[in-house]
């Protein structure tokens, strides 16, 4: 590891209580760029939250968080969205045909620059095991490990140097997640993700952080 | 000129109501007392509309007229924040500037280019289609912000997911403000689309009934309906334009203190 390497995730001196909890206390994480890291603590540790941090959708009580080098802050947090691809433990998209959800995605003001063609969706489709006929299917028509490949196909194909899933293999049988651990390993991207799946420790492609 | 109504012919009308408080008691319905209140608070609070309007429309001065107006869009967007179970604290300019402005500009406009008028504040008309304007743009504004915010909290973490794939704030909100500007503007059409048909609108009949033309009568329901409908959709728009940038935080999040508590 270069030590003076700008790092893509870095939450340092994290305290945060919700209520009585104590969910964090101290906490510290340095992610580099590239690196895939899953976290590991128990149910209800504050794994979830800790991602919504990175996105700004939770915010500390005390510490900092930096992406990329930039302080996470209402100034930057539209900044620092940009450059994070997102699956969130439900995949919450909303009740639309996968293909207006593409649609409606590429014309997100961040998107203007990405390919969200099915030309250009579909081989990451293929590397998942997603039937072609999924643009047709509703969300709501969709399985849950129908929806989690979708989501992980979604984060692929926008491009992004942060990939940050929760739970994304929890419904997905072997096969399937075989070919998403191999995406998620094989891609360029830092990965920080929340799973007990053990093809992603198995693969040899992540390190994991306990808290 | 429609026939004055007595007192004594208004008490004949309300006596009505007698049998229909015991036939209630004997079938066991449980509104009888909210009917009492309702026509009991229509009753006093008509005589006082009565009482001050008579005073207001003999000193006819703009500044009165204004602050009349005023009063009632307050009253009107305290009316539809606690229809929402929204906090004021939060959301009362917002609301009270998207409910004053529209009906405001559009009064003036109706009295300065429809009707013509030389003094555009005159009372008949600055209060009658005032207060018109104004209930219509609360009753639409109440659907519009409680489909919004309502549908919003539900589904929050959808709102979260579209920000986190590239939306901003405004799009990231666009399914919910285009399903609570259709919710709040579909009956509108529905009713105006049948109007005539299916009944005939209360200011037509209020005309007909004092004296005018039947086809005076329509010009105005009609110049009236259309400037209702501008203004429920002018004020629909402002409303939540300037509640969405008092309701949330630099991060893009819904304040949570936004929502009262529901008893």
């Amino acid at each position: 590891m270069e030590p003076d390497r700008i790092p893509a995730v870095s939450l340092e001196h994290i305290h945060l209580s919700l209520g009585d909890r104590v969910l964090f206390q101290d906490f510290s994480l340095r992610i580099d760029p590239g690196d895939k890291v899953v976290l590991n603590a128990p149910s209800g540790s504050g794994k979830t939250t800790l991602l919504r941090m990175v996105l700004g959708f939770a915010r500390p009580d005390a510490g900092s968080i930096l992406v990329q080098g930039t302080p996470l802050s209402c100034q930057t947090v539209r900044s620092v969205r940009r450059s994070c691809a997102y699956v969130s433990q439900d995949v919450d998209l909303r009740e639309l045909p996968v293909r207006e959800v593409l649609t409606e995605i590429a014309r997100y003001p961040a998107n203007r620059d990405t390919d969200l063609s099915r030309a250009a969706v579909n081989p990451f489709f293929q590397r998942l095991n997603i039937d072609d006929d999924i643009w047709d299917k509703d969300i709501g028509e969709l399985s849950g490990g129908e929806r989690q490949r979708l989501g992980v196909a979604i984060c692929a194909a926008l491009d992004r140097p942060i990939w940050l899933l929760d739970e994304p293999l929890s419904a997905l049988d072997d096969e399937s997640a075989r070919a998403t651990v191999d995406l998620l390993t094989g891609s360029p991207a830092t990965v920080l993700a929340i799973s007990h799946h053990p093809g992603l420790m198995d693969s040899g492609g992540f390190r994991e952080a306990r808290f | 000129m429609a026939s004055d109504i007595s007192y004594l012919s208004l008490v004949y009308l309300l006596l009505l109501l007698v049998p229909i408080f015991f036939l209630n008691r004997r079938i066991g319905h449980s509104f009888n007392t909210s009917m009492l209140v309702s026509m009991g608070r229509m009753v006093v609070q008509l005589a006082l509309v009565g009482v001050y309007l008579t005073w207001l429309f003999s000193y006819d001065l703009w500044w009165l007229n204004s602050l009349y107006l005023l009063l009632m869009a307050a009253v009107a967007a305290g009316s539809t924040l606690t229809h929402c179970d929204l906090r004021f604290r939060q959301l009362f300019v917002p609301v009270f500037l998207g409910t004053l402005v529209p009906p405001a500009a559009m009064i003036l406009f109706f009295n300065g280019v429809v009707v013509r008028l030389q003094y555009l504040f005159e009372a008949k008309y600055l209060i009658a289609v005032g207060s018109m304007l104004l209930s219509n743009v609360m009753s639409s504004d109440i659907v519009a912000l409680r489909h919004f915010f309502e549908g919003l909290r539900k589904q929050e973490k959808s709102y979260q997911y579209a920000l986190a794939l590239g939306a901003d704030r405004l799009s990231a909100l666009m399914p919910w403000l285009k399903e609570s500007v259709s919710a709040a503007l579909g009956p509108v059409l529905a009713r105006t689309a049948t109007i005539g048909l299916v009944s005939l609108p209360g200011m037509m009949t209020g005309q007909i009934l004092s004296g005018q033309s039947p086809l005076i009568a329509v010009k105005y329901q009609l110049a009236v309906m259309v400037a209702i409908f501008i203004a429920q959709y002018a004020s629909i728009h402002l409303t939540l334009w300037l509640s969405i940038r008092r309701g949330f935080d630099g991060y893009d999040m819904l304040k949570p203190d936004l929502f009262r508590q529901k008893k």
